[in-house]
């Protein structure tokens, strides 16, 4: 996780090779934790991004929405105003999402641009994010996403389809019954097969998402941008002694600026130099360590070692 | 037929394309051979290949379709399922390679609708790779025919007996391969990869595969033989005949452009909208590629390079044809008079049979490239080097110098790599031709004269001594160049004088008589690089492409004319700094007027534009999004030399002149000229530590 302390803002650490993390060295918790990178090599050379172009842009729903990297940041629905204010500010500065509960102040209303909330505050947030199925769709002039618990059932796809929705959120905390990691896979595919994947965009994530590492994952799964939440509460270190509001926003624009540099640093090191076209659903960058076969089947990532 | 035996070295892949002009006669299978094995060393034994375009081959308008096929079983399924889904019959013409071939080719004439053919080709071929791999339709188009297999391009020719029938084409495309994705031990990976009318060679490596693989997945195509190079083919098919693009909106949407040209579409050749609606159709990572295509009216030949340019690509012109190529040796093999330049990088090259070139891969060739034949006038001791490898040459070099001989002159070089890295301090070698790669590496102080033009990686970890080129030079010159001095009399390609360096007795000079692309002095850490474009003097273009200087720590870049502050070094995109100072805006940091200044302003957001605008918690506050612990500030200044300058350049600028009898007018009207000088803006000491460069 990129620092958010330091003499230069958002500077990921540099560490040796080799890896401290899951699945062997730390416990694996979660079905990523046992998918690895797989990385650039002496034909496919790694992009060095302090001095080379690494593209981390997204373009949503058909380029609806364009995000400075495949970020949005969730708060949590009785979060401290003070907080929130600061995540709704950052997240604006740095070009990208911040999805905010039904507490929005009005305050805030200029910067309703970076802003996605339910249906019901529309007005107040530029995009809106749908709760529950497409029987309840309603047409509105920004782009509407359907939220929805990760699934392997997609079955209401084609009638959101045929709504013209623009994008779908997958929410971890929507008590789904599958991993998010094959939700998110299943859903590309389910899009891609349906001719809808560049009309339509995948947000995914929750608060499980730990740093750019799971990000990365969840892309190369197929998600277009990932959502984060309680992992900037625990970085910008929230609880305890209240920053100020100015304090906290730098906060979390260090903290998002370091997320932007490790995405580039891990594509770079993938050989990729643009993440929209190279990395959203590109699984032959990923490989499965210890992964069970159906598991495997259905994120369509080949075994480690073998093909 | 004889060819240099080289020892057997890793190195990319080899690619051709020979493409005639209308008029002129049609290109045999022996010439292109003969160029395709200027470059044997690029390949190995585990394939080759070439594809052969006739627009008046197929008066009938069969489908001619072309199998590898494993045994009997396989076969029988290929012609089951055939006959299955196409409208005609179809008439087998057999085997025609030997039956002691692991998979032998089979042929067959089709008659069938075009989509009905598509879809018989990807149920066969699904069929032929499940649960082994038992076969591949590999060719199947009405003017195009590939002939593939494992060997190197001699092996190929030879086992579809090309030149023995002595097989002429109005377009060849032609490969020899050094396998990185996949074995190269069956013909089914073999280039040239064929879909319909289009046939492709790729050197390369894409990151992008995977991505590209779920594109097409669900568009027609199932079956993969899990290369790369193969879904280039296919996607170049699917955009062109399903989706309807032009070749030329299809070839500039492939090489990826970075969104800062799609926003601007009239430079991107497309709009934005219709790259994100084929998003995961373009290609990333390592690639330079030919391509050929057929329509039934015109047959056109494409070549591209990927924007990092991480691969060769050339391609040269003459009165009867056009040609595309990794080396420029190729080309020089069959041409020595046609007119050569570099494909830029995220470069596209496009030329048809009736209407020539139609894009040419970067801007003004004509000014900035050079043709530059000369034989030898002064008697010196010579070395033909027609039918030598570059290692004889060398030995025969290293006689000459050993016995007290300080001239040496070698003609007919075309192609040989490593010439000059053993001319001893004092000692002088002519080269007359197209040196291959590697030129001058190490030279330790001998003095390199090329009538003609260098290919890649000249004077690589040069320590001193001097290189002069009467034509051009081609990418990664002057790396790691540590002493002595580069002259180039035209152009060169992209990253020169990367990781330049200096000590405090040796200094290096690369001077450009040209341009020079992309990365130019990427980490450079001292010496000297200058780059003149004295051919375009009244050309009001760039002298250099992007991304100069990025990573630079040291040393001094001088490129005539005011170049744009966003062509050196890295910057954020233009919307995500915009949307910062919008931020700023709202929250009291930066006025109105200021936020409207820098929305209008026109390309890229540079750090000198905020640092010269902004100040206090507002300048604090962006500058993050432009510098990082790795961030050295450079210098970047507009002006006219000045007496200090002239110190440091005015001597080699002088032995430049002089070496290519340039007038004394125009050194005057030179270094009256504005410059762009780019420099460390905190550079501790004028000279480099340690005396001399020490051998690593």
């Amino acid at each position: 996780m990129a620092g958010t302390t330091g003499k230069q803002p958002g500077e990921p650490q540099i560490i040796s090779m080799g890896s401290t993390g899951p699945p062997h060295i730390e416990n694996p918790h979660f079905v990523r934790d046992r998918l690895i990178s797989d990385g650039a090599q002496v034909t496919r050379p790694s992009i060095d991004p302090y001095r080379e172009p690494v593209e981390t842009y997204v373009y949503l729903s058909g380029g609806r929405i364009r995000l400075s990297m495949p970020v949005v940041v969730k708060t949590d629905p009785d979060a401290d105003p003070v907080f929130l204010s600061a995540v709704v500010k950052a997240c604006y500065c740095m070009n990208i999402l911040a999805h905010v509960g039904p507490n929005f102040p009005g305050r805030l209303h200029e910067y309703a641009e970076a802003v996605v909330a339910d249906i019901k505050l529309m007005g107040l947030a530029r995009f809106a994010a749908l709760t529950a199925g497409a029987g309840e769709l309603v047409q509105s002039p920004d782009p509407v996403f359907v939220r929805a618990p990760p699934s392997e059932e997609y079955d209401w796809i084609p009638e959101a389809l045929e709504a013209g929705i623009d994008g779908i959120w997958l929410d971890e905390d929507l008590d789904g019954n599958v991993a998010v990691e094959v939700a998110v896979s299943l859903l590309d595919r389910e899009l891609r097969k349906r001719g809808a994947r560049n009309k339509v965009g995948i947000v995914a994530g929750g608060s499980t998402i730990r740093g750019s590492d799971d990000i990365h994952k969840l892309v190369l799964l197929g998600a277009d941008a990932v959502e984060i939440s309680k992992a900037v509460m625990v970085a910008v270190g929230l609880g305890g002694q209240r920053p100020e509001e100015r304090q906290l926003q730098e906060r979390v624009e260090n903290l998002l600026l370091g997320i932007q540099r490790e995405l580039k640093l891990l594509a770079g090191a993938a050989g990729v130099s643009n993440i929209f076209n190279t990395l959203v659903g590109n699984r032959e960058l990923l490989r499965a360590v210890e992964l069970d076969r159906e598991t495997r089947i259905k994120l369509g990532v080949k075994q480690a070692g073998v093909g | 037929m004889e060819y240099w035996e080289y020892p057997r070295r890793i190195a990319g892949c080899g690619i051709l394309g020979i493409l005639r002009r209308e008029g002129s006669p049609k290109i045999r299978a022996e010439e292109t051979l003969s160029s395709i094995e200027c470059v044997r060393y690029r390949g190995s034994k585990y394939g080759a290949g070439f594809a052969a375009y006739n627009l008046d081959g197929n008066a009938e308008g069969y489908f001619k379709v072309k199998a590898f096929v494993k045994d009997e079983t396989a076969l029988r399924h290929v012609m089951k399922i055939l006959s299955e889904n196409v409208e005609g019959d179809f008439w087998e013409l057999g085997f025609e390679t030997p039956p002691e071939t692991k998979f032998m080719s089979w042929t067959s004439y089709v008659d069938s609708t075009e989509s009905s053919l598509r879809k018989a080709v990807d149920e066969a071929n699904r069929a032929l790779m499940n649960p082994t791999i038992r076969g591949r339709i590999y060719s199947w188009g009405r003017y195009v025919e590939v002939f593939k297999g494992v060997g190197y391009p001699t092996d190929i020719a030879r086992l579809y007996g090309l030149v023995e029938r002595d097989a002429r084409a109005d377009l060849w495309i032609a490969h020899t391969r050094q396998p990185t994705n996949s074995p190269g031990v069956y013909p089914i990976w073999s280039h040239p990869f064929a879909s319909y009318e289009w046939s492709i060679a790729h050197n390369g490596d894409i990151s992008s595969f995977g991505a590209n693989m779920e594109y097409m997945r669900y568009r027609g195509v199932s079956s993969f033989v899990g290369t790369d190079s193969e879904l280039i083919a296919v996607i170049l098919d699917y955009l062109t005949s399903v989706a309807g693009m032009k070749i030329e909106r299809a070839a500039l949407a492939m090489v990826n452009p970075f969104e800062s040209v799609l926003i601007d579409s009239q430079a991107a050749g497309m709009t934005l909208h219709e790259y994100i609606q084929g998003r995961g159709a373009w290609l990333d990572g390592p690639f330079s590629v030919v391509a050929g295509y057929c329509d039934g009216s015109d047959i056109y030949m494409l070549a591209f390079a990927d924007r990092s340019k991480f691969r060769p690509l050339v391609v040269g012109v003459d009165d009867d044809r056009i040609y595309v190529a990794s080396e420029e040796a190729e080309i020089r093999e069959l041409s020595p008079d046609s007119d050569v330049w570099t494909v830029k990088p995220g470069g596209v090259f496009l030329a048809s049979m009736k209407r020539g070139v139609i894009l040419k891969g970067r801007e003004h060739p004509e000014v900035f490239y050079r043709k530059s034949r000369r034989t030898p006038t002064s008697i010196t001791p010579l070395i033909d080097a027609r039918g030598l490898g570059y290692s004889q040459i060398n030995s025969r070099l290293l006689r000459y110098y050993q016995s007290g001989v300080r001239e040496v002159s070698v003609i007919n070089v075309n192609g040989h790599r490593y010439l000059g890295i053993n001319v001893p301090h004092g000692c002088r070698l002519n080269i007359y031709g197209t040196p291959g790669n590697c030129l001058a590496n190490f030279n330790k102080g001998g003095e390199i004269i090329v009538y003609g033009s260098a290919q890649d990686d000249v004077g690589d970890a040069m320590y001193a001594g001097r290189v002069v080129i009467h034509g051009d030079a081609r990418d990664v010159i002057a790396q790691a160049h540590q002493g002595g001095e580069i002259f180039v009399r035209g152009s060169v390609g992209n990253r020169a004088a990367i990781q330049m360096r200096e000590f405090k007795d040796s200094r290096p000079y690369l001077i450009i008589g040209g341009r020079a692309d992309d990365y130019l002095g990427e980490y450079m850490a001292g010496g000297v690089a200058m780059v003149l474009g004295i051919d375009a003097l009244d050309l009001d273009t760039p002298l250099v492409g992007r991304y100069a200087a990025t990573g630079m720590v040291g040393g001094r870049i001088y490129i005539r004319g005011k170049v744009d502050r966003w062509r050196i070094g890295l910057h954020p995109p233009k919307p995500d700094v915009l949307r910062y100072l919008k931020g700023l805006y709202l929250e009291g940091l930066i006025d109105y007027e200021t936020l409207r200044q820098f929305e209008t302003l026109r390309g890229e957001i540079t750090v000198d534009d905020v640092s010269t605008t902004l100040s206090g918690e507002a300048l604090r506050r962006v500058s993050k999004l432009f510098k990082s612990k790795y961030y050295k500030e450079l210098r970047v200044e507009t002006r006219q030399l000045v007496e200090k300058d002239l110190e440091l350049v005015g001597d080699p600028l002088r032995r430049f002149f002089r070496e290519y009898n340039l007038t004394e007018d125009l050194y005057r009207r030179l270094v009256d000229e504005t410059f762009t000088v780019i420099s460390i803006a905190d550079q501790k000491s004028e000279r480099g530590i340690g005396l001399q460069p020490e051998e690593g």
